[in-house]
């Protein structure tokens, strides 16, 4: 990752170290309880992991994406490169129904507990989701941020940041 | 051209790809052959020599294009003024290469020669391309400088490469092994070194999203590097032991550097599971410094007649080749995932474009073959030498297999196959 000079790419940046944080737990935790084998239902560990999933990645889809195609999208591909967002939009649009699913089953196993269907098929989500948000993560990183670094200005920064804090607070 | 060409048609990068990967089973092969001669091996045609250049250019040249050309304009945002030089390039290089390797191991010198030519002039093609985005790019200082001095090191070993396969014919240079061991510190540590270091600035935080280590660590390290290859190839030209015993010490403390600097930038990362293409990257920063303590040891006349072929071997095989395999590992399904999908569609998973298997059993057998012809240079045995040839070879062809199979799965790709939610 590329040190960055302005902040709402900063702010981004954060997100997603927050969200490869929560991969790395969640990771281990479907290490930890292989498919067929879930969690018992006082598992602290387990129900930390759900409760923060639920609330990042209903985040992660109502406001870190949907203000990354509304904002940043557009302005990179006037500026450079309509490919790259036009990628990236599409690996959001195969995270969506991920994060949204995953978020309905770890709700209910909150609630009741896991039975072995249910952590089957957490399990094969969140396996998923943990290699398709790092994958994501990576490009958005390695070119996407830095490229916006170099193209936007103080005046547009400001811009931004304050759009984006407005679209989490209206929320 | 417009910028949307910093995603390049998969067929332009996955050609250098998949040709380095069948020049990998040639490098193997090549050295089977010429097993009996690998431990006392000091230069001239024949298939040691042959081997030793399919893998400088036909497996680390090849990929560092390929890789180059795709990932380059994505990283600095700039992209490559046109695409035809690129293709044009392969069209060059596929075939120079071949020519080269097999005009080195008959011996016949035309065909060397001509190879020479075609390939020097792919070579230029690429470095005219990647100079220019260097040129344009703002900020990555350490990246930039680190492809500048690449630049300069390819342009002084195509020099002294093509005056070597002249002499080979016309036997105009006084001290030629001088001259070709200032060819070879300058392919190993000079075009390629640098090019490995300096995308370890960019890729190795990638892969292990961890944040890019400081802007002065990395220059300071470079300006380090710079006058090791300098006092090393001068020092090699002249014929100076003690010029190569100090600049090999130095190397040796930059290497140091560097590693630390990269452990430093893996304990940061977010992700701790990098899997077994970090097991080669690992190895490979264990195996840089090896190599110039092998060939400080050399110049200082302590490893007897083989420490020259050891210290080749370390450095080429054990540092270059293992690095190098271990980031294409990672490199190859990365952009295949990028190029499977078209718009509005799916995109794969970086698992349905990938088999373990032949990745694990390439693992087995290339760490086998280091150990094995290791063994046979130290100890003067032709046969070790060719048991672990055979087992690089092995490997080399379960590597080939990988990336046709991964470019195969990119073609046939399907969205929503195997996807849990979509």
């Amino acid at each position: 990752m590329q040190h960055l000079s302005l902040r709402i790419l900063q702010t981004l940046h954060q997100e997603h170290l927050a969200m490869l944080a929560l991969l790395e737990r969640l990771e281990g935790l479907l290490q930890r309880h292989r498919s067929g084998a879930p969690p018992p239902a006082g598992d602290d560990e387990a129900r930390v992991v759900l409760t923060d999933l639920v609330a990042v990645m209903e985040d992660e889809a109502a406001h870190h994406f949907t203000f990354e195609e509304n904002h940043l999208f557009p302005r990179f591909a006037e500026l450079a490169d309509p490919g790259i967002p036009m990628m990236l939009k599409d690996e959001h649009e195969a995270i969506r129904p991920l994060a949204a699913r995953i978020g309905e089953v770890a709700r209910e196993a909150l609630s009741n507990g896991f039975t072995d269907a249910s952590w089957e098929e957490f399990h094969n989500l969140g396996g998923e989701l943990v290699e398709r948000e790092v994958f994501h993560v990576q490009k958005e990183e390695m070119g996407f941020l830095p490229a916006l670094d170099q193209m936007l200005d103080a005046a547009e920064d400001d811009a931004l940041t304050m759009a984006y804090a407005q679209s989490k607070g209206s929320t | 051209m417009g910028a949307q060409s910093r995603l390049l048609a998969p067929s332009v990068p996955f050609r250098f790809f998949i040709a380095a990967a069948v020049f990998h089973v040639v490098v193997w092969a090549l050295l089977a052959v010429g097993a009996d001669q690998v431990p006392d091996f000091a230069g001239g045609p024949g298939p040691v020599l042959a081997s030793v250049h399919a893998l400088t250019l036909g497996v680390l040249a090849m990929t560092v294009m390929g890789a180059s050309f795709q990932m380059l304009p994505v990283a600095t945002g700039q992209s490559l003024i046109a695409v035809w030089p690129v293709r044009a390039a392969s069209w060059l290089y596929v075939p120079g290469v071949a020519a080269l390797v097999h005009g080195m191991s008959t011996g016949e010198h035309l065909t060397m020669a001509g190879g020479a030519v075609l390939a020097i002039l792919a070579l230029v093609v690429f470095a005219i391309l990647v100079g220019d985005v260097l040129r344009r790019t703002r900020g990555m200082t350490v990246l930039v400088l680190h492809g500048w001095l690449s630049l300069a090191a390819l342009l002084g070993l195509m020099v002294l490469g093509l005056a070597s396969i002249a002499d080979l014919e016309h036997g105009f240079i006084p001290q030629r092994e001088n001259l070709n061991v200032a060819h070879m510190i300058l392919a190993i540590y000079g075009f390629m070194g640098m090019l490995a270091l300096g995308y370890s600035y960019i890729l190795v935080p990638m892969f292990a999203l961890s944040q890019a280590p400081a802007v002065a660590e990395g220059v300071v390290q470079l300006v380090l590097s710079l006058i090791a290859l300098a006092v090393a190839t001068g020092g090699a030209a002249i014929g100076s032991g003690a010029a190569l015993v100090g600049a090999a010490g130095l190397g040796l403390a930059v290497s140091i550097l560097h590693l630390r600097t990269m452990l430093g930038v893996l304990g940061q990362g977010m992700r701790k599971n990098l899997g077994l293409s970090f097991v080669f990257v690992k190895v490979a920063w264990g195996l840089l410094p090896a190599g110039l303590l092998a060939g400080g040891l050399t110049a200082a006349g302590l490893l007897g007649e083989r420490g020259a072929v050891l210290f080749g071997f370390l450095a080429l095989f054990g540092w270059l080749l293992t690095f190098l395999l271990g980031m294409l590992q990672r490199i190859i399904p990365f952009l295949a995932a990028m190029n499977a999908a078209k718009a509005g569609q799916t995109p794969p998973r970086l698992s349905q474009l990938t088999q373990e298997i032949p990745l694990k059993f390439h693992a087995a057998c290339h760490f086998t073959a280091l150990a094995l012809v290791s063994l046979g240079i130290v100890l003067g045995l032709g046969p070790v030498v060719l048991l672990g040839a055979f087992s690089g070879l092995a490997g080399s062809l379960a590597f080939l297999w990988f990336a046709v199979d991964v470019a195969r799965r990119m073609l046939n790709y399907k969205p929503n196959e195997n996807s849990g939610a979509t």
